[in-house]
């Protein structure tokens, strides 16, 4: 990692971080924030793919069907921002959806980790259960009213440790002569 | 290439360049040690993890895909088994990201698979079986590259295999825990995915086991060769893959001044030549038993079955300081110094995809 | 040199993608509609109301309603059969003229739709978000719909030099 891709990578965990704990402290401000997460990256996802298209799949056999998937995305995420009102209970499935699924593959791959010897099954199985806890508590508490805000923040803060973490991983080769 | 190529084939082929058994088991069993010696394998005997030449299919599905992640199974499958062919190739109207990815496709005769052999020349025997598992894998997964890439890697639904004049459609299923068909033609392959740093569009996953496969002739549409077709001949292929380890294994010993691209030494097989091709065309899954027979009449010697425990008790119970000695210390220097020449002349030419490399000179040993 | 083989290969896949492309832009332009339609009742409702007419609100709202969604069912039919019959070409690798003059009419009436993405439109309107987004997306589908009419084109001329050797 380059120092420039390090200290990029710091700032966007600290800034999400930063984000994350402001949107905790004021849930009812909060929602509309979340709706324009969800937005944002699916437009965020789309321009990605348009970007991706000309720099690179436009040169691949059958390239042209992700100039297709990449036009409709970046609509989607459009009409998503538009729909002001989208009712709560709709991004708690979301969310339930996405960390149910993650805690399941994380935990399946620690025991397979566990299995063979290496010593990162801890980590996933961590992984794994910080993503059972949230999905968790988003069924338990869904009926309450900001708990899609506070479970979304929770989901972000933890990426952006992660990322925060990663930006001090060692990454030169030594190529000895 | 398979355990019947890089195990079984690369003893005879040692065999036939002059080595002694002795010296022709420590060179096989290197050879075949690349494909099996993964980060989880050097945990457990505690050897430093940065020497992994492979990665399990665990390790795959774990392994994380952003630039650090991306770069580690770059500098793995690109100097171990999808060695580049040409670095500074050049291709009109590309942008440099997909150049990056362009320049690491994998094809014989190449500079690099020069250095690689010139790098084992007065290296251990271990280290001499490193050098041939990757030239050979030069010539069964050429037109593939070494890095996840969807714009290099992938392949569509046209799959044919050629015998002859005629033509049979191959069709590819998704089920790992199934064999292939060969029979019927019905052959296991990676999904596709359409993220392009996707850890199943590395290598030839899109192709399944075909380029492993010693008797296949196909043809199929790479994703970056302009529609253009192109047309595998494995048993060809194969057969200058042998020859050339021959020569290689011939420079290695001293026996020839220098090493050469596009040299094989095919006198040294013409003896066997109907045999080799026998074994080479015969449409089976796995040429162990052939290559194996053919091996043990050359030298009259049993050539023990690749037993993975076979060097980690001596390598555990030695002291720290002496590991370079055994027998997997070797492997695993020769390891090192193979990847870290690849990633360092993938970093010089420009393409930071293998990561960055620091030169730095050092007298003593790395363990 | 690209070869002829590789050209009609190249053309016969960007056939069969377009086709599948034309599918996906009608499927997705019907979703969107029905989500408009269905979020954007309250809107509609007000809409009426201020609008010269003595009709019952309510039933207004479901004709209209019907009727939208009725036409872009109907736009979907035919994106749909142009779809299909150009992957059904670029699969077998054999012109079709329906195929041909249906595609580039649709493609003409596309072409000529354009330019009403960027005329000012009315503020009540409940279509009124159409956004650059939109305009992209209709934008590649016009483009998909040249490329169906182009590449069968370019089967036909290649396939004959290939036979003339």
């Amino acid at each position: 990692m380059t120092r420039l891709q390090r200290i990029r990578a710091f700032v966007t965990g600290a800034i999400t971080l930063y984000l994350a704990i402001l949107m905790m402290l004021a849930p009812e401000e909060g929602y509309p924030v979340v709706l324009m997460f969800i937005s944002l990256g699916l437009m965020f996802y789309g321009i990605k793919s348009l970007i991706y298209y000309f720099t690179m799949a436009r040169f691949m056999v059958d390239g042209r069907m992700i100039l297709y998937r990449a036009i409709v995305m970046l609509d989607f995420g459009y009409l998503t921002a538009t729909l002001s009102d989208i009712p709560r209970v709709y991004v708690l499935i979301y969310l339930i959806v996405i960390h149910a699924f993650s805690a399941l593959v994380e935990i399946l791959r620690a025991g397979e980790d566990k299995r063979y010897g290496a010593r990162s099954w801890k980590l996933k199985l961590f992984h794994g259960i910080v993503n059972l806890i949230i999905a968790l508590v988003c069924i338990v508490f869904i009926g309450k009213h900001n708990t899609a805000v506070y479970m979304y923040s929770l989901g972000l803060m933890y990426s952006a440790i992660v990322r925060i973490v990663s930006a001090f991983r060692k990454t030169t080769f030594i190529y000895i002569q | 290439m398979q355990e019947d190529f890089h195990y079984y084939a690369t003893y005879c082929a040692a065999f036939l360049a002059g080595f002694s058994h002795e010296e022709c088991m420590d060179i096989c069993y290197s050879a075949q040690l690349v494909d099996l010696c993964s980060r989880s394998f050097l945990t457990r005997l505690h050897a430093p993890g940065y020497a992994a030449t492979t990665q399990l299919q665990l390790e795959l599905m774990d392994a994380r895909t952003d630039i650090i992640g991306l770069q580690d199974i770059t500098r793995i499958w690109a100097s171990f088994h999808f060695l580049p062919k040409d670095l500074y190739a050049r291709k009109k109207w590309r942008t440099k990201r997909y150049m990056n990815k362009y320049r690491l496709i994998c094809g014989p005769n190449s500079e690099l698979v020069v250095k690689t052999v010139e790098l084992a020349k007065g290296k251990s025997l271990q280290h001499a079986g490193i050098a041939m598992h990757v030239l050979a894998d030069t010539w069964a997964h050429m037109y593939f590259a070494g890095t996840p890439s969807l714009v290099i890697n992938n392949t569509d639904g046209y799959f044919y295999e050629v015998d002859g004049d005629k033509e049979k459609k191959i069709v590819f299923k998704h089920n790992p825990t199934q064999p292939d068909d060969l029979e019927a033609g019905a052959y296991t392959n990676s999904l596709y995915q359409s993220n392009e740093n996707s850890v199943m569009n590395l290598g030839h996953g899109r192709a399944g086991h075909l380029p492993d496969y010693s008797f296949m002739k196909y043809k199929y549409l790479p994703a970056w060769n302009d529609y253009e077709e192109v047309v595998k001949d494995n048993p060809s292929d194969y057969t200058r893959a042998f020859c050339q380890m021959i020569y290689a294994m011939k420079y290695l010993k001293g026996d020839i001044d220098s090493f050469e691209t596009d040299r094989y030494d095919t006198d040294a097989i013409a003896p066997f030549a109907e045999r080799i091709n026998a074994i080479l065309r015969k449409r089976q899954p796995d040429a162990s038993a052939d290559w194996k027979a053919f091996g043990e009449e050359l030298s009259g010697e049993n050539i023990d079955k690749f037993d993975l425990d076979r060097y980690q008790d001596e390598y555990l119970q030695t002291d720290k300081g002496a590991k370079e000695s055994t027998f997997l210390g070797r492997f695993i220097e020769g390891a090192i110094a193979q990847k870290g020449m690849v990633t360092n002349q993938i970093y010089r030419s420009g393409n930071i995809l293998a990561g960055f490399s620091k030169e730095i000179r050092r007298e003593g040993g790395i363990l | 040199m690209v070869s002829v083989e590789a050209q009609i290969r190249k053309y016969r896949k960007n056939l069969t993608i377009a086709g599948a492309g034309t599918i996906l832009f009608g499927l997705w332009q019907c979703m969107k509609i029905w989500i408009l339609t269905l979020w954007n009742r309250q809107n509609m409702d007000s809409y009426l109301a201020n609008a010269d007419t003595d009709i019952s609100s309510k039933f207004a709202t479901m004709a209209i309603m019907i009727l939208t969604l009725l036409v872009y069912s109907a736009f979907l039919a035919i994106n749909i059969f142009i779809g299909i019959k150009a992957i059904k070409c670029g699969r077998d690798g054999k012109s079709s003229i329906v195929l041909m003059i249906a595609a580039a009419v649709y493609f003409v009436v596309s072409v000529m739709g354009l330019p009403y993405y960027f005329t000012s439109q009315d503020e009540e309107s409940y279509l009124s978000d159409t956004s650059f987004a939109a305009f992209l997306v209709e934008l590649t589908f016009t483009l998909a719909l040249f490329e169906i009419v182009f590449s069968a084109i370019k089967i036909s001329l290649l396939e004959k030099k290939k036979r003339l050797g």
